[in-house]
């Protein structure tokens, strides 16, 4: 056992002293479990050691008396017989001596007989000593060491804990594994050839600040201010508005990056499912100093996103351009040192940053010439389906069927929605109608198509094998020797599974109860035909009714008034959040007499824990962009913009593509950059009248005479969540900061470039289409009263199925929560844990939190609120895009209401003095709260706070800001109540909780192993003990125990876990 | 050709499993490819039992009494008797009866104080009492040349003696070794302080054993004059229960006894020929020794537990484990399983999760 403390590696740094002893006194096994024990434990040494040396020393007595014997015998032998042999020669001279070699006989006989008959004694006498030297020395050395050693492997993971403890050593360990293992970005020495290559692509008007200060940053990877000088200097914009647009939007930084960027999504799933930790644990491990967001050296940064949008993986971390789910405090550190998991992880998303041309993208796959079409794979990509693995499935996909050699065509299809499922695979034989899982599911029916959930990528050949056979006589050999080599190996191994060649995995059916009720509830409008369509393939687009509404209302043609009352007709409002009637809106901007009218498709999806507008981005953009068409035609404007976020790289490729297709189409003008005043501008509004003559079959065959009027572009935000407000993103578009302005006069009236404009999400462009196609009774016919068809969200959080999901308005949220989530989710990172509190399982939840950092928690008790704009408005929450995250009693309320309001706070413009100061106040008492110094005035002040800037606030931003602590103050008041009294019912808050071991620990060292502090000592086979001074609360050891055995206590009280 | 047996399972199997299983998951062959090695062994067993003695020999060439003539008369030969049908029923019931022992103290009392109790008695009966003979080690000779010279009678004893403990093996493992074998006893009381030998040389090592086994069956399948019994000549043990035998093999014993202080069992791991049956037949045991008494921790207490190197990443290797009940005490399971007094019922299956 000494020798696992010896030698420690080289590159380790060595032990601090008393560490170092308490791991030797642990290994000596001292056994300091009961004080009694010492004394008796001598006394035992002390008896087994004599037990050995009598036991010895009869064996040597036993033994050695016997070697005499033989050694007599055997020396004797000679001499007697030389004896016996002179005397017997004398007898037959001499009679006399008969009766002398009688007595030699006799005497030989004697010693002989009694030397036979001390053998047998002598030789079990030896047995006996034998066996009592062998018990006294067993009992001795375990007597000794009362525990067992610890084994090498177990110090040594302690040891490493403790060694990246020290953040001096922390950042040589992470650089000495990590960097090595990365990829080394280049960052490039300040020379300003760059921008004037930049200023000439992107051109230099004022309205190009952002897309020029982004692709300065892409190029330099942070803002140099000779750069910005230089920029000022070739361009119409002006030093004070590069510095306020540099400065307003969280995307830009003004101080150099480390070579390696580390980004924590804090996303509402992200911070329940502990991102603040992971985030704590990176920065302590990579030795980034307080106050700033790369360490010293400069090697790696670490920054916190809003939200990544990947909330069904909470929580996510992205390191340079790769996506991990699922991570953990303590996985974070062997995420930096593992080497990048190639091309599979990074994928498609990964080449998302502009270098779509040229290469084939994944999904578009060759089919051999020869031989007919077995049959189809399908396969999402989203962009969360690729930090699940879902590339690394494609590309092992590909590999598979290149080695099967079998004719099928591999789909890239856009999400599915079951989130919780993926990387998910459906198969589907030659001949099979082609529809979509979740129209079969509608449907109830099967076709024989098979889906494959969770497929990892070494099931893919399996699966390839089961479904299209083996053909051929090699690969049929080449099989068998697989087979037998795989057999050989899980031979050799004890029966460990996971080294046998994977099987395929089990397929789903849609009559699986959890599938069934996932999908049964569920209707889908905007996200019609999921897990069945090519993003990017217009043909196919077009035959599953694609643009046939378009064609409509070309073809007939429909008055622009007409498509406007159909639209009032379903009933659509906004699902931007504030559910405005779109035809509403639709109608001011086409009363407004103007040359120039724009619209404006807000993809600027920037509240954490919501994601539908990228996955209706990523998955299905021709139909946004049919919607953005119809929605031009209703209004008159003749050129769109698509403002996505620019955290979301594979929507704003998708678009794209989307856009230069149906410009080849001919469905879309081409980007002219039109000057708003210029003749030819003129002329283009006169085309919008020729629109009706042309259909699409005619883009198919030529040119058409008539010229599509609409010209779209996407422009790429910053990273500003106010931009979702509308004045704010026209501001943004117009190359300034990003803020608000009073409305009226709304963007209908005066918008881009003063002129009018309209604004609709992606949602509510997604709907369009369908609308005009199904006609609007079908739309209105879904719903309630006052909201009409059907609302997609983003369900996550602590529920058993997350995913993106689209339900008809009016279902209630214990439906969505329960019925298609499946309920409250145990996070826990072993299985049988749960199932030891299987009762907990199903009523977990506690309250859901609809609408992000403008919306409200809603309690289970209020769970029968059908989802519905004003009921939702009356419970305190709001429809918001859609973010739906389940929180069950591990989440703190308060410390959720000053996660929001942190957000809003950090993200207001500063405009006006109520959000600006006001969100301020409120985000310092609720701090204060948190930290466990709360005061009894503080609640009302809070609630004083938020109705005053609710109600003086400029934008929406401000006005909904104090929505989370108001509705939190509401409902759970008694949360607030025990923070105030220093305790944190839900175990969140830091301050007021410490953990603790309780009884059922069985010193397995697991919690010691992996603690990144040595805030637990090694104690194997004893109860640990948590160093409470020492603990960051950095919940690895709750999280990693397999007994459950520790609790985290708040006051007096043992907190849920 | 148990390996082939496999083989064929998979193959076949496989051939027709391109319709998608429900509820398959990963097929264990490991039931198949048992109920095929039982199935073996039953046909090794037959040859060797329902084998026809030819008792006609060439005797009318050979002197008779009247041919010498001169008053000559048979000499008595003083051969010893033959052991009792119902000793020889006796020693195979200790043997089962030792088997069942065995495996009930390893799998279920999970105890390593039986383990060693099981190994004294083993010692005592078939070490000291029956003087190492009659063994299953040696029966391999026995049924080898039972197989291949029709001449040869062979007991049914040491028939049930030779498959006993391989039946044990593919039920439970290498239970025999535990402590029934007193050859496997006696070192086994020797391992005082065993340490890890190097897992490269203790793969290699691991050959030894079949190249004993079939030099073994070489020299007992040869024709008559030539037949040798090596196993049982060689046996480094056997001079310690008879208080007799060759000095130099003795010498060879006390060698191995005092090296097995400090490596474990090296007559076991690196020569015994049986042993190497065992250990291939109990790959496909029905249930094996788990560390764990209920459920896994992978805590790792128990990494450097087994002095035989049957622990790797942190499961028993069936093949390797000696039942030796050692790596018990190193489960922080174990302990709380006892103060709770729980039945100590070892999950198969799922405890490899």
């Amino acid at each position: 056992m000494s020798r696992a403390l010896q030698g420690p590696p080289a590159s380790r740094p060595e032990l601090s002293e008393d560490s170092a002893k308490a791991v030797a006194r642990r290994c000596a096994g001292s056994g300091l479990a009961d004080g009694g024990r010492p004394r008796r434990r001598t006394w035992r040494v002390s008896a087994a050691a004599a037990l050995t040396i009598v036991g010895a020393a009869g064996t040597f007595v036993a033994g050695g008396w016997l070697a005499i014997d033989a050694g007599r015998a055997l020396a004797g032998q000679a001499a007697d017989k030389v004896c016996v042999e002179g005397l017997t020669a004398r007898v037959y001279q001499e009679a006399r001596f008969a009766a002398e070699l009688q007595a030699e006989l006799d005497r030989q006989t004697v010693v002989a007989l009694a030397r036979d008959a001390r053998k047998p004694v002598l030789a079990w006498a030896l047995l006996v000593c034998a066996a009592l030297t062998v018990v006294g020395a067993k009992w001795f050395v375990s007597a000794r060491a009362l525990r067992p050693a610890v084994p090498r492997r177990v110090v040594n993971l302690h040891r490493r804990a403790l060694a990246v403890a020290n953040p001096g050593d922390a950042r040589e360990v992470a650089v000495q594994a990590g960097a090595l293992a990365l990829p080394v970005l280049h960052t490039p020495e300040v020379d300003l050839q760059a921008v004037d290559e930049i200023i000439a692509r992107v051109g230099g008007d004022s309205a190009a600040a952002i897309p020029i200060l982004q692709e300065v940053q892409r190029h330099y990877r942070y803002l140099p201010d000779a750069v910005l000088k230089r920029v000022c200097a070739l361009t119409d914009i002006t030093p004070g508005q590069i510095a306020g647009v540099a400065s307003f939007y969280s995307h830009f930084r003004r101080t150099p990056v480390g070579e390696h960027v580390v980004t924590v999504c804090h996303g509402t799933a992200c911070h329940v499912a502990g991102a603040p930790q992971i985030t704590e644990e990176l920065r302590r491990r990579l030795g980034v100093p307080a106050g700033t967001d790369t360490d010293a050296a400069g090697r790696f940064t670490v920054e916190q996103v809003p939200c990544m949008g990947c909330c069904t993986l909470a929580p996510v971390v992205r390191i340079d351009e790769v996506t991990h789910g699922h991570t953990r405090a303590d996985s974070v550190g062997l995420l930096l040192e593992q080497p990048p998991r190639g091309r599979g992880a990074k994928g498609p998303s990964g080449r998302a940053n502009g270098t779509s041309g040229g290469k084939k993208r994944p999904g578009d796959s060759v089919l051999p010439a020869d031989g007919e079409i077995a049959g189809e794979i399908r396969i999402g990509l989203g962009s969360c389906c690729v930090a699940n693995g879902s590339g690394a499935v494609h590309d092992a996909l590909e590999r598979a069927l290149a080695e099967h050699g079998a004719c099928v065509r591999v789909k890239r299809v856009g999400c599915v929605g079951m989130c919780h499922n993926t990387p998910f695979l459906e198969i589907r034989k030659h001949g099979l109608a082609d529809d979509s899982v979740t129209e079969r599911a509608g449907r109830n029916g099967e076709d024989g198509a098979v889906l494959y959930s969770r497929v990892s990528a070494e099931q893919v050949a399996a699966i390839v094998r089961r479904h299209f056979g083996v053909r051929g006589l090699l690969p049929r050999a080449r099989r068998v020797w697989q087979q037998a080599a795989s057999a050989a190996r899980s031979w050799n191994r004890n029966g460990r599974a996971a080294v046998a060649a994977p099987a395929a995995p089990q397929a789903l059916e849609l009559r699986d109860p959890p599938i069934a009720a996932f999908l049964g509830r569920q209707k889908h409008i905007a996200t019609e035909h999921c897990g069945s369509l090519d993003p990017l393939d217009l043909d196919e687009y077009i035959a599953h009714g694609g643009f046939a509404a378009w064609q409509r209302i070309t073809s007939e043609p429909m008055p622009p008034v007409a498509v406007i009352e159909e639209v009032r007709q379903s009933g659509l409002r906004g699902r931007g959040g504030a559910g405005y009637p779109t035809w509403l809106k639709w109608n001011k901007v086409t009363e407004r007499r103007a040359a120039t009218k724009y619209v404006i498709c807000n993809g600027d999806e920037g509240d954490p824990g919501a994601f539908m507008d990228r996955m209706l981005m990523e998955s299905y953009p021709y139909r946004i962009i049919e919607g953005l068409m119809i929605a031009a035609y209703a209004v008159g404007a003749t050129e769109g913009v698509f403002y996505i976020r620019a955290e979301y790289p594979l929507a704003c490729e998708r678009l794209t593509a989307a856009i230069r297709k149906c410009e080849q189409r001919g469905l879309l003008r081409p980007d002219g950059r039109l000057e708003p005043d210029s003749p030819e501008h003129d002329r283009h509004m006169d085309i919008r009248g020729g629109l009706a003559a042309r259909t699409l079959g005619d883009a198919d065959t030529g040119p058409s005479r008539a010229q599509p009027g609409l010209t779209l572009r996407v422009v790429q935000g910053a990273g500003a969540f106010v931009c979702g407000e509308e004045t704010a993103l026209i501001a943004s578009l117009q190359g300034q900061r990003g803020t608000p302005r009073l409305r009226p006069p709304y963007p209908a009236e005066k918008g881009l470039w003063g002129r009018p404009t309209l604004v609709n999400n992606v949602e509510t462009l997604a709907c369009v289409p369908w609308i005009l196609r199904n006609g609007p009774a079908a739309f209105a016919a879904l719903g309630t009263e006052r909201s009409k068809g059907t609302k997609v969200f983003a369900l996550a959080g602590k529920v058993a199925r997350g995913g993106l999901i689209e339900v008809p308005m009016g279902i209630t949220i214990r439906e969505i929560v329960e019925e298609i989530g499946g309920g409250g989710k145990r996070v826990s990172s072993f299985d049988f844990r749960v199932s030891s509190s299987e009762s907990k399982l199903a009523t977990s939840w506690k309250a859901v939190q609809i609408g992000g950092p403008s919306g409200g928690c809603v309690p289970a008790a209020l769970a029968d609120t059908p989802v519905d704009f004003e009921d939702l408005a009356q419970v305190g929450a709001i429809m918001g895009s859609g973010g739906l995250v389940v929180l069950d009693e591990t989440d703190c309320m308060v410390d959720l209401a000053r996660y929001f309001l942190e957000f809003t706070q950090g993200q207001s413009c500063g405009k006006c003095v109520p959000c600006r100061v006001g969100t301020r106040r409120m985000l310092e008492i609720l701090e204060r709260i948190c930290a466990g110094q709360g005061r009894t005035e503080d609640l009302p002040n809070l609630e004083e706070l938020a109705r005053g800037i609710q109600a003086t606030s400029l934008c929406g931003l401000g006005k909904t800001a104090p929505n989370p602590v108001l509705t939190t103050l509401r409902y759970f008041r008694d949360e607030y109540e025990a923070h105030l009294a220093g305790r944190c019912p839900a175990g969140k808050c830091k301050a007021l909780i410490e953990y603790v071991v309780n009884e059922a620990c069985t010193g397995c060292t697991i919690c010691a192993q992996y603690c990144p502090v040595g805030a637990i000592e090694l104690r194997p086979y004893e109860r640990h003990e948590v160093d409470t001074e020492k603990c960051t609360r950095c919940d690895v050891c709750r999280a990693r125990c397999p007994e459950g055995a520790i609790d985290i206590m708040s006051g007096s009280c043992v907190c849920p876990a | 050709m148990s390996f082939a047996a496999q083989l064929c399972v998979r193959v076949l199997r496989g051939s027709r499993s391109t319709r998608p299983v429900r509820g398959g998951g990963r097929v264990s062959f490991t039931p198949v490819a048992r109920a095929l090695l039982l199935g073996a062994l039953g046909g090794l067993a037959y040859p060797s039992v329902g084998q026809h003695i030819d008792y006609a020999r060439p005797v009318s060439a050979a002197p008779t009494v009247e041919d010498i003539g001169a008053g000559y008369t048979l000499p008595v030969v003083p051969t010893p008797p033959p052991r009792a049908t119902w000793r020889e029923a006796v020693d195979l019931g200790v043997l089962a009866v030792g088997l069942g022992l065995a495996a009930w103290i390893v799998l279920k009392t999970r105890s390593r104080a039986g383990v060693l109790l099981i190994a004294a008695g083993g010692l005592a009966y078939f070490g000291f009492y029956r003087e190492g003979c009659i063994c299953p080690i040696g029966a391999v000779q026995n049924v080898s040349v039972a197989l291949t010279d029709p001449a040869y009678s062979i007991s049914y004893f040491v028939i049930a003696f030779f498959f006993l403990p391989l039946i044990f093996a593919l039920l439970f493992g290498r239970v025999f070794c535990a402590g029934v074998c007193p050859l496997g006893a006696i070192q086994e009381l020797a391992a005082i302080r065993p340490v890890q030998v190097p897992r490269r040389i203790d793969r290699v090592l691991t050959w030894l054993p079949w190249v004993y086994l079939g030099l073994a069956i070489w020299f007992a399948t040869r024709p008559l004059p030539q037949r040798d019994f090596v196993i049982c000549r060689y046996d480094p043990f056997v001079g310690f229960f008879r208080f007799t035998g060759a000095l130099w093999l003795m010498l060879v014993g006390a060698g191995l006894l005092v090296v097995g202080v400090f490596i474990g069992r090296p007559y076991c791991r690196y020569l015994c020929p049986y042993g190497a049956i065992l250990s291939l037949l109990s790959r496909f045991s029905w249930r094996g020794v788990t560390i764990t008494p209920d459920r896994e921790l992978d805590c790792g207490l128990c990494d450097e537990a087994c002095p035989y190197g049957a622990i790797e990443e942190l499961r028993a290797r069936k093949a390797a484990c000696l039942a030796c009940a050692r790596c018990y005490r190193h489960c922080p399971r174990q302990q709380v399983c006892e103060k709770a007094g729980q039945p100590l019922a070892v999950e198969t299956g799922s405890a490899s999760k």
